[in-house]
């Protein structure tokens, strides 16, 4: 048998961690050095780039951002999707921010609204597990439904400010860096342990990579894709609210294609369509790679017209990379 | 080209006496495995020729070949007299209608019946000829059905025949009918017959397949017995009973060679019991009983429900009624998490479908039921499933270099030693099995049936589901019978053999 040939001529195979992913992102350190080159690329050809200000504003961006990916990310990992992240970003800031211009006290307020993002989440969940419909079409509906809820607030609202304290929010400082940079160092530590050890995240990539197999070895696979659908609306809800903080006012064009922004982030991060992998620190890179292409092309002057052009490019680009690396079988 | 009332005519024979097709010395490999061997028959133009034989005795390769979907390795297919090629065969005279429909559920029925070749006037479909024709079809063979209507509106027997009604209209000489009753209920097998007949009596020859005795004994004017790939037989239909035909599909050494041990099992608790368990629309009022330390297969031919009813034991397709107890203690929670807790396992009867990952490391492979086993505070100890993996690797003599090959790499045999691993991980007390061997060489076949047979010597149950009707004889202590989504009977002991089996399977009793 060519095969057990094949195999017996390497013995010394080296020893790979027993759990590691298989795809193009998993391999961080070229997806970091890539990220790195552009940052060069920046720092040496435009001087305003690379000061003080611009990157922390950059990483602020993206630490707000990362936030809505974490749960995003694991429901990719599944080969589920969740395009209602930007809706649900968008309707849980605005209804934090509403329910404080109504005078509500900031925890109540943000309470209600993850608790209504929580919501969103189970609905989608569970008409994914309880009749099996396909999530890439149910969350477009989800994401519309949403989307249309939390116009009528910002509508309602009128470009009206938020209270003052709420506007400061986003801007808390814990030890000298803003809040969610902090959170961000901290998640991607959390999910580093996470992807290594927990029988949790083992039991997500095997009901990506055969749904049918984890069924048969009794691995809850209703339950635990309702939870990740749970998990993505409220991290994308937490995300919203320190965004609703940030821009001060309530505005509709909120998170407005957030959901491409991260499908192509988790994407480049080691996440596949295909499902059965995804890497928190690697949709974290994914998306400080977006900030600064598109950061990037603010410095030189390109139409902000462009960026969704960029955008859809990128999108494509790594959708056809990931279909070809994870054609199977055939 | 139509005229009214006239059946569509077969084409006149060069020589009446030329048999329309005539099969010499053909053989077909997949592989290592000889699917058919030397196999030489003649069917007579304008009869019903049966083909018959166990699961895996060579029909369908037959079938494709005299199709010409595949080719035959070595000898030769002739059509009336002339030596024929695979591309002749699929192009022109033959059309086949496949076990599985292979209608459009959203089209009409007269749509259905001219798929492909609809009748055209000055570019576009004359649609009223169509309908005219289709309605003149239907009429002849006694179907009752407007030709306006869509497909998917009508019953699995009259889609059937629609579908068999296209192939009459294409005009081919020979007509091949794989299963065509699988999926229908009695009074629908009846009108299959009835059209049967008549489109013999119109010149048709039909090449009929099918495991049910009764209809080939019904219609066939020659029956072929095909057995292990061999050609066995062709028998005129006169004056036969089923117990002749079930004779020759099994062969004659009827005898078991080893009869199980059973005396220690009788005495043993039960492991597991299914009382009145059904399943609608797939199986019926199941009762059976296991006792620890014992072997029990279950045999069903197509469409007996044997499949479903193995899912829904393990809670894939919850059953719809029924109840099910494991060591004394009735199961509520019947799904595969809430079974496993309690101690049952399961293999499913396609790995690659369900069962493994492919690219997942052998280590992920086992260790996937029992994660939590192995975790502490949701932390996976990777030390343990190293371990595990290492001594399912020496327990089950899997040929991979360590835990860290990944089942793509590997022969069927291993993939299949790694599904039981992952099956048996979890120390289940009562195992359901699915075609155990299905796809693995002789070599690892015999690894597997020690396997099963080590985990029964240490008191496990085990439910062996198979449709390799040997393996069973020389595997198990008795055999459930399962036909038309009912169980037939049960065979045990001495009077376990394979006749016995298919009465029970494919007869009428």
């Amino acid at each position: 048998m060519t095969v057990t040939q094949r195999l017996d001529d390497t013995p010394a195979r080296k020893r790979k961690p027993l759990f590691a992913g298989n795809g193009f992102g998993s391999n961080i350190l070229a997806l970091a050095l890539v990220t790195l080159a552009i940052f060069a690329f920046l720092a040496l050809t435009r001087q305003n780039f690379a000061t003080w200000q611009n990157l922390n504003s950059i990483l602020f961006g993206v630490s707000i951002e990362f936030l809505a990916i974490v749960g995003f990310t694991y429901v990719m990992v599944m080969r589920e999707i969740d395009l209602s992240v930007g809706s649900v970003f968008a309707f849980t800031g605005t209804l934090t921010g509403a329910l404080l211009v109504g005078g509500w006290g900031f925890w109540p307020a943000a309470g209600v609204a993850l608790l209504a993002a929580a919501a969103i989440g189970f609905v989608n969940g569970f008409l994914v597990v309880r009749f099996n419909i396909n999530s890439l079409m149910l969350t477009i509906g989800s994401m519309l439904l949403v989307r249309g809820l939390s116009n009528v607030l910002a509508n309602d609202l009128g470009g009206q400010t938020y209270p003052r304290a709420f506007r400061s929010f986003a801007r808390t400082n814990l030890f000298d860096v803003r809040v969610t940079i902090v959170a961000m160092v901290v998640l991607v530590l959390l999910a580093w342990g996470f992807q290594r050890r927990a029988a949790l995240y083992r039991k997500m990539c095997f009901i990506g990579e055969n749904v049918k197999s984890a069924t048969v070895h009794g691995i809850r696979v209703g339950t635990i894709k309702i939870l990740a659908f749970v998990a993505s609306a409220m991290t994308a809800g937490v995300a919203g609210i320190f965004t609703a903080s940030r821009i001060t006012h309530a505005d509709v064009r909120m998170g407005l294609g957030l959901e491409f922004v991260m499908v192509t982030a988790a994407i480049i991060g080691g996440a596949s369509l295909y499902g059965g992998k995804g890497d928190l620190r690697g949709s974290a890179l994914g998306l400080l790679l977006l900030a600064l292409v598109l950061n990037g092309m603010i410095m030189y002057d390109i139409e902000p017209v462009f960026q969704q052009f960029v955008i859809g490019a990128l999108l494509i680009a790594t959708v056809a990379f990931d279909t070809v690396l994870n054609r199977r079988g055939q | 080209m139509s005229v009214a009332g006239t059946l569509p005519q077969s084409r006149t024979a060069t020589a009446a006496t030329q048999p329309i097709l005539s099969l010499s010395r053909v053989s077909k490999s997949y592989g290592a495995v000889k699917a058919l061997r030397e196999v030489s028959f003649d069917v007579a133009r304008g009869e019903v020729h049966a083909i018959l034989g166990e699961n895996g005795a060579g029909k369908s390769t037959t079938l494709k070949i005299i199709h010409g979907e595949i080719e035959p390795d070595e000898g030769e297919v002739r059509l009336s007299g002339r030596p024929s090629s695979a591309h002749e065969r699929t192009e022109g005279d033959i059309a086949m209608v496949h076990q599985e429909l292979a209608v459009f559920a959203n089209m009409s029925v007269a749509e259905n019946i001219f798929v492909g070749r609809m009748p055209r006037r000055g570019g576009r479909i004359d649609f009223s000829r169509m309908h005219r024709r289709a309605a003149e079809l239907l009429e002849l063979f006694g179907v009752q059905v407007d030709t306006h209507e869509i497909l998917g509106q009508l019953t699995p027997g009259q889609q059937q025949i629609v579908e068999i009604l296209r192939a009459v209209e294409s005009d081919a000489s020979l007509l091949i009918l794989d299963e065509p009753t699988s999926g229908l209920n009695n009074r629908e097998a009846e009108t299959l017959m009835a059209l049967i007949k008549r489109l013999r009596d119109s010149g048709h020859t039909i090449l009929y397949v099918s495991h049910r005795l009764p209809e080939v004994l019904e219609i066939a004017d020659h029956i072929t017995v095909l057995r292990d790939g061999q050609f066995v037989e062709t028998l005129r239909n006169e004056g036969l009973g089923e117990d002749d035909l079930i004779r020759r599909m099994v062969g004659r050494d009827l005898g078991r060679v080893v009869v199980p041990d059973v005396s220690a099992v009788g005495a043993a608790p039960v492991a597991l019991a299914v009382a009145g368990m059904s399943l609608s629309g797939a199986f019926e009022d199941v009762t059976l009983e296991l006792r620890k330390g014992e072997i029990v297969g279950v045999f069903g031919l197509e469409g007996s429900g044997a499949e479903q009813f193995s899912q829904a034991l393990f809670g894939i397709v919850p059953p719809t009624s029924g109840s099910l107890s494991l060591l004394g203690k009735p199961v509520r929670d019947v799904s595969p998490a809430g079974l496993m807790r309690r101690g049952m396992g399961y293999l499913n009867g396609n790995r690659k479908e369900a069962g493994l990952y492919m690219d997942r490391t052998i280590a992920d492979n086992v260790s996937a039921p029992v994660l939590d086993r192995f975790s502490r505070l949701g932390l996976v100890d990777a030390g343990k499933v190293d371990e595990l993996a290492r001594a399912d690797i020496r327990r089950f003599a899997i040929r991979v270099p360590g835990p860290e090959g990944r089942p793509r790499e590997l022969s069927g045999g291993n993939q299949q030693k790694v599904a039981i691993s992952a099956c048996l991980a979890n120390a289940p007390e009562v195992v359901v099995l699915n075609e155990p061997t299905r796809g693995v060489d002789v070599g690892a076949k015999a690894e597997l049936h020690d396997v099963v047979r080590k985990e029964a010597a240490d008191g496990k149950a085990m439910l062996v589901f198979s449709s390799d009707l040997p393996e069973l004889l020389r595997l198990v202590h008795r055999i459930v019978v399962m036909r038309s989504r009912r169980v037939a009977g049960e065979v045990a002991g001495a009077a376990m053999n394979e006749a016995a089996v298919m009465a029970l399977a494919a007869g009428n009793r």
